[in-house]
């Protein structure tokens, strides 16, 4: 099953109508993201309610779906397009419940809000009840089922992980197709139920029947002993049988007495019968023979009437005949009359005849004149319609014209507009050509604004430079100071010490040497030592310190050189520079500043030039556009121009047809003047109706002769005809008045009223004759019955008595009754015992037949129910076999996603007493000991999210080999990623991404920003509207086609 | 002119629970800006250096990882070198090019993010151009250009004829994409075709960490540090030295000595333990197997190796795999019979067996029909062996 396209209006955030195309991201993984609230969830809650009418997850409720602003009214609904099992495309409708204020009743779903469409066949479903066995039969799945194999709900990914075995046997029951198995069970069970009950009937019918049998009450007979109840059974039987057989003896001979009894007497009965009879047949001999007198009157009566009816017939012809003869003779003297009217009315009409032929040449002058009156009357019709035509001309002219003048002025105004938009291409134009310009003026611009930017770090440069130098200028004043200093200490000391040295020289001085220096040997005044003189060490160092003090200097001197003269250098670069950006020369202090103001107004400028770079390129692109338009107006201009030339041309053509018109128009009008039309035509009218007038009375004079010589005629051989008649029928009557005679005669009549009133009717004359013939039929009989009756009659003529055998039988039969009775009992007391024998021999059968069935039926639910010593149903055991093939696609998944340390196994050990087991789930930690299983209740949140999600891509994969009805094209995942560290996070987007494509989607939703750069080619980014507005997606779908 | 290129520096990114932040920054700072830096520039000066993309591991890296960024663009304008980043498809190419403006007065040179008015930004360097393409999606071209195209080869090609490139100058380009021989796809992406980038003196690229040659002139310097166990098989990570003037090209690999090798083993726990593996603190990507019975295995080799990056377990019980097709094709007297067994632990006698098929049929057909609970209320028939054989007559 695929789902395809979801489209939602009004539900949850959504209130626009909002389209997702599920199509696109077949075969691939795709996010649904958004911000807290914004309405992804709300997308699988939508697929869910569509299909099965309840949301993914247990949280929100159907009431809550419909968007919480909309009014009553307002049309709420989601529908999806998907694919079905049976490969074809089907579209689900499903209408919201109306929102309602706490007190309301729920709102009523009509049968409309909820429909599945078949495309092929466009039939419609309708009703939420056919509608939603019609999506579980389509899609494979009931609503749990499908939530199991396809979403991972927010918040409740671990509820299949997290239930037990019997809550999972359900939830696998639907999605593995195992409720054959459940049935099954059922069945069994139901069976054993119904075998024992039939037990412990048999056993009640047993109970019942011995008791009915031996006439007990309450009394238990169990089956066991049935033996021996069998052979009382037979006891009773028999004894019985021998009492019946001695009562049916006694019962047989009273009847036979009672018989022989009732012989005789029918005997004596019909002795007395016969008497009897004999009397009665003698009575009834006597009283016809009364009667015959009569009857012969009445045979003498029946022979008259016969008579008379032979007569009749002459009697008839006659009186017809002499009617027609009166009604002949009327009818003659009629015609007669006629005849003489005829003629006058013949008289008449020719004298009308001759009139009206007198009035025919009036008629012809009539006729004349109407002619000549059409003539003039179409002469006239004919000048008003050329005037007409020319009416209609004119008005073509006119309008020809206001057209013209109406194109003149178009023309007029395109053309100002041409020059217009001439005038804007040269603007343009010259704008754009000023393009280059601008780029070569920005881009020397730029160059200039770097070269400032190097200025100003020379001039920085400059500056520490300067710095320095000046530095170094303190420093050699410094050092030249010190070194006067020292050379001033050392002359000194120098001094001092060459001053000593005559002290020095002193010291050494003995008395009565030479001195070296005068070469006296006396001394009077040795020079005195005093502390200042200074030791040789002492000068000899203040030598020294002199002499580094110089150097110092000098060495200060150097640098300051150097470092003056690099300032010259760079101050000549910058002075240059200066010189050459600024225009001015250098100026001592504010030069810096003074470029940082000139780079800030190029910075500006470059900033303006900038923009008009951009303007003039923009104008070079609406050249191409003015130019088009320009080009337009002219063709509009152009085709304005032909339309005036053709306009001219109309209008000169139809000023000739104009003339040529009124020229007609004025011929037509010849030989018109002075008439009036109208007299014309009343002239015409009058004439006519005259001439119409004589028409109808010549014709009416000549029909009047032709009828009247009709009628003449025709009176004349009336007249003719009825005389012929009178003479014939005048001959048949004589004729019919003799026969009438002959025949009064030979009947025997005396006249002819005799024979009228022997003459009546066929009825009564058959009933007399009927009356008689019965009686003489009656009389034979009765005397053959006389005769019987005397042959009968026996010796003795007594009648006899019947009075003893009465009281014979009387007595007879109450003895009879009375063992009638008693061997009817006995007959009912044996059948009972047979009964009872038969019955309890089936019973006994049946049973045996039915302990046999329970037993082995006790043993078959035992095992399939799960109460064997491993508490596994049959249809847990199929089901573990197809975990299994679960737990090992979900290992696939799971090693990846934790390196290979947690596996999944399917428990097989019995841990808990009551339940039924087999589809509790072991996680094997394969850092610690295999050999001990933990339970998936000490995971960790993350790693329960882990071990859900594999658990769940597993069943899917699982379903989807299997094939199948029950598969399912798409995963969804609701949050859930939020609760793995980043490494396992990545783990699990390996998985997801390696997920083999085929036909599955796989639908993620979260809101960690992290991952969206994976899937940046398949995202479906759920906007949040303002309040008020509703949430909106945005698709992202890169077209790369699956190869 | 000459360069440095580097690319998938991934700032940011640990390898499972390790922090290698200390490696990176040795890798970038002792290594390629200091040694190698050191000397390359001996024989010449390195004017320019070029990152090319997913400088960070997330759109928004934590802070150390910026710092270590902002460090690494210092010390490269402090060696004088002009720096050219183009943005991956890791990176956010919007917070990379935050301060582009600022950086560009420095001399650090960073592609905007993509649009159809600039797709791409150049900058002159002595006498080439080098032009810096941000890492660019299908759907990214396509939607800017209003197009519909269906290759990366396509998609590349369009966005460089709207750039105007490769233009007169002679031109490098730096860019961040999966690039080979002829269309592939590797992974789950469209690779682009190598001659997209013909008209080009050299083409930089990044977003393989391995370092390769795709075609000439166009090459993958690799990351500088192993980030996944499928490098670590190959470890050796190099930067490239580029010598281009107007007319040649050399490119030279300089190798990186890395603050901690890689190691990837794959034994039986026994052996791991055992002198054939030394101690030692290199990251390991270890795959362990002959784990039955064993406790703690993680912890014992981590004593061994206190930089275990990452541990696998292979599993060595035989998996008695169900195969589903074969399932299928199972007919119930099989089921139940094993059903049996291991439910009583006895084997089923032939009356029960045929009793519980016979049951079952009826459950299977009663089930076809919907009349399940027809069945139920039925009275229990059963059949002895006789009636099931001419029971199976019927159905054959």
């Amino acid at each position: 099953m695929t789902i395809k396209t979801l489209k939602m209006v009004r539900f949850g955030p959504y209130i626009k109508e909002t389209v997702v195309d599920f199509e696109q991201f077949t075969g691939k993984v795709f996010l649904v993201s958004g911000d807290t609230g914004a309405g992804k969830t709300t997308i699988f809650d939508a697929v869910c309610y569509a299909l099965y009418g309840e949301p993914s997850g247990s949280l929100r409720k159907n009431d809550t779906l419909r968007n919480q602003d909309s009014v009553k009214g307002d049309k709420s609904y989601v529908e999806l397009l998907f694919t079905g099992v049976d490969g074809k495309d089907y579209l689900v409708h499903r209408d919201t419940r109306a929102l309602r204020a706490v007190g309301d009743k729920p709102a009523a779903m009509t049968k409309d809000s909820i429909n599945l469409t078949d495309l092929s066949d466009k039939t419609v479903t309708k009703g939420a009840r056919e509608v939603n066995s019609r999506v579980e039969a389509l899609t494979g799945f009931d609503r749990e089922s499908f939530i199991r194999v396809s979403i991972l709900p927010q918040g409740e990914f671990d509820k299949f992980l997290n239930q037990n075995s019997a809550e999972r046997r359900e939830t696998l029951r639907n999605i593995f197709g195992t409720e054959l198995y459940e049935s099954y069970a059922d069945v069994v069970q139901s069976w054993l139920k119904t075998a024992g009950k039939q037990a412990d009937r048999a056993s009640d019918a047993c109970n019942t029947l011995l008791n009915c049998t031996f006439e007990t009450v309450g009394e238990k007979y169990p089956l066991s002993d049935c033996d021996e109840y069998a052979a009382r059974i037979d006891e009773l039987e028999s004894s019985c049988a021998e009492r019946k057989n001695a009562a049916e003896e006694e019962f047989n001979s009273t009847n036979e007495k009672l018989r022989q009894n009732s012989a005789m007497r029918s005997a004596a009965e019909s002795v007395n019968k016969a008497l009897s009879a004999w009397e009665e047949a003698k009575s009834k001999m006597e009283q016809l023979d009364s009667m015959q007198e009569e009857f012969d009157g009445k045979r003498v009566q029946l022979k008259r009437y016969e008579l008379a009816a032979e007569a009749a017939p002459a009697l008839e012809a006659r009186n017809k005949l002499s009617n027609s003869l009166t009604g002949i003779q009327s009818r003659l003297a009629a015609a007669a009359a006629e005849e003489k009217q005829a003629a006058e009315n013949l008289a008449a009409a020719e004298a009308q005849q001759e009139q009206a032929n007198s009035l025919a040449p009036e008629r012809e002058q009539l006729t004349a004149d109407i002619s000549r009156l059409d003539d003039l009357l179409k002469k006239f019709s004919e000048a008003d319609e050329a005037e007409k035509k020319m009416h209609t001309t004119e008005q073509e002219i006119s309008s020809v014209q206001k057209e013209m003048t109406s194109n003149q002025a178009q023309q007029e105004h395109c053309q100002k507009e041409q020059e217009e938009l001439s005038g804007l291409l040269e603007d343009t134009k010259q704008a754009a050509s000023r393009a280059d310009a601008e780029e070569a003026e920005l881009n020397a611009k730029m160059s200039l604004f770097k070269r400032l930017r190097q200025l100003s770090e020379g001039i920085e440069e400059l500056s520490k430079l300067k710095k320095a130098a000046d530095t170094a200028r303190t420093v050699l004043a410094r050092k030249s100071e010190a070194a006067d200093n020292a050379a001033l200490e050392f002359s000194g000391l120098q001094a001092k010490y060459y001053a000593g040295e005559a002290a020095r020289l002193a010291k050494k001085l003995e008395k009565g040497a030479k001195c070296p220096v005068c070469g006296s040997t006396e001394h009077p005044f040795p020079a005195a030592w005093t502390d200042e003189i200074p030791s040789q060490q002492q000068l000899d160092k203040a030598e020294a310190d002199s002499a580094k003090a110089a150097r110092a200097k000098s060495a200060a001197e150097r640098d300051l050189a150097e470092k003056e003269g690099s300032l010259n250098a760079h101050r000549t670069n910058v002075s240059r520079d200066y010189l050459s950006l600024m225009g001015a020369e250098l100026p001592e202090n504010g030069a810096a500043k003074a470029v940082e103001e000139k780079t800030e107004e190029v910075d500006r400028q470059l900033d303006e030039a900038s923009i008009r770079l951009e303007g003039c390129r923009w104008a070079q692109l609406r050249i191409e556009s003015l130019e088009k338009q320009l080009s337009a107006q002219k063709k509009i201009q152009d085709s304005l121009a032909e339309r005036q030339e053709k306009l001219k041309n109309e209008a000169s053509a139809l000023q000739s047809r104009h003339a040529a018109e009124e020229a007609t128009l004025n011929e037509k009008r010849v030989g018109l003047e002075g008439r009036d039309m109208d007299r014309l035509c009343k002239e015409k009218v009058d004439k006519i109706a005259r001439g119409s007038e004589i028409d109808s009375l010549m014709k009416s004079a000549a029909d009047k002769l032709a009828e009247a010589t009709r009628r003449a005629a025709s009176a004349a051989s009336l007249r003719s005809t009825l005389e012929g008649d009178l003479e014939r029928t005048q001959k048949e009557f004589s004729e019919a008045e003799e026969t009438l005679g002959t025949e009064i005669s030979r009947c025997g009549f005396a006249d002819e009223q005799e024979l009228a009133a022997n003459n009546v009717r066929i009825s009564v004359l058959q009933s007399l004759r009927a009356e008689i013939s019965e009686h003489d039929k009656s009389v034979s009989a009765a005397k053959a019955r006389l005769d019987e009756c005397e042959q009968r009659l026996p010796e003795d003529r007594t009648p006899r008595s019947t009075e003893e055998f009465d009281e014979a039988e009387k007595t007879l039969r109450a003895e009879l009754e009375e063992r009638k009775q008693r061997l009817m009992k006995l007959g009912t007391e044996l059948d009972r015992y047979t009964v009872a024998a038969r019955e309890l021999s089936d019973i006994v059968s049946a049973s045996g037949e039915n302990l046999r069935t329970y037993a082995v039926l006790e043993k078959l639910e035992r095992a399939i129910n799960g109460k064997g010593a491993e508490r596994i149903a049959f249809e847990t055991f199929i089901q573990m076999r197809m975990f299994k093939g679960v737990l090992q696609r979900a290992n696939d998944r799971l090693k990846v996603m934790s390196g290979g340390r947690y596996e999944f196994e399917l428990r097989t050990q019995n841990v808990r007493g009551n339940a039924s087991e087999g589809l509790d789930i072991n996680m094997i930690d394969n850092n610690s000991s295999r050999t001990r299983r933990r339970d998936v209740s000490s995971l960790s949140g993350g790693e329960r999210f882990m071990a859900s999600f594999a658990l769940a891509i597993g069943l899917s994969d699982y379903t989807l080999q299997r094939g199948g009805n029950k598969q399912s094209d798409m995963l969804f995942v609701d949050e859930g990623f939020s609760s793995l560290d980043s490494s396992t996070f990545e783990m699990a987007l390996n998985v997801i991404q390696g997920i083999s494509a085929g036909r599955r989607m796989i639908g993620l939703v979260t809101h960690i920003d992290g991952i969206k750069q994976y899937f940046r080619e398949s995202q479906i980014y759920v906007h949040k509207g303002k309040a008020g507005e509703g949430s909106t997606i945005e698709v992202k779908c890169g077209v790369h086609k699956n190869k | 002119m000459r360069l440095m290129h580097i690319s998938d520096l991934h700032l940011g990114a640990s390898l499972y629970d390790t922090d290698i932040t200390a490696d990176i920054e040795h890798a970038l700072f002792s290594e390629i800006l200091g040694r190698i830096y050191r000397e390359v520039s001996a024989q010449g000066r390195i004017d320019g250096l070029i990152i090319a993309g997913d400088v960070f591991d997330k759109a928004q890296p934590p802070a150390y990882a910026e710092e270590i960024y902002g460090r690494l663009l210092t010390a490269a304008v402090d060696l004088g070198m002009k720096v050219f980043v183009c943005s991956g498809n890791h990176d956010d190419p919007l917070r990379l090019a935050a301060n582009e403006k600022l950086m560009s007065r420095l001399d650090i040179f960073i592609n905007r993010p993509f649009s159809a008015e600039e797709p791409l930004r150049v900058e002159k360097f002595g006498d080439i151009d080098i032009a810096l393409l941000p890492n660019v999606t299908l759907s990214d071209v396509n939607a800017a250009y209003g197009e519909e195209l269906l290759t990366m080869t396509d998609a590349i090609k369009k966005v460089l004829k709207k750039a105007g490139l490769p233009g007169e100058r002679r031109c490098l380009l730096v860019a961040h994409q999966a690039v080979a021989e002829h269309d592939r796809v590797i992974g789950k992406q469209a690779t682009v075709d190598a001659d997209a980038f013909s008209g080009f003196a050299y083409t930089a690229l990044g977003h393989i960490h391995t370092p390769q040659n795709v075609a000439e002139n166009v090459r993958y310097c690799g990351s500088p540090v192993c980030y996944s166990a499928s490098e670590a098989k190959a470890p050796d990570k190099f930067v490239d030295i580029i010598d281009i003037d107007d007319k040649s090209v050399r490119v030279q690999s300089v190798k990186i000595q890395p603050l901690h090798e890689f190691v990837t083993i794959d034994d039986a726990l026994n052996s791991i333990l055992s002198e054939k593996y030394p101690a030692s603190e290199d990251y390991c990507y270890i795959t362990v197997s002959g784990i039955d019975g064993e406790e703690n295995i993680g912890a014992r080799i981590r004593d061994k190796f206190p930089n275990l990056v990452r541990l696998y377990f292979k599993s060595d019980r035989e998996e008695s795999s169900v195969d589903i097709a074969e399932e299928e094709k199972r007919d119930f007297s099989e089921d139940f019979t094993a059903f049996y067994k291991e439910v009583t632990k006895e084997d089923i006698d032939e009356e029960l067996l045929a009793n519980a098929e016979h049951i079952f049929r009826l459950t299977e057909e009663a089930c076809a029909t919907g009349s399940e609970k027809q069945l139920m209320n039925e009275i229990p028939t059963l059949v002895t062996s006789e009636q099931e054989v001419s029971h199976d007559d019927q159905n054959a």
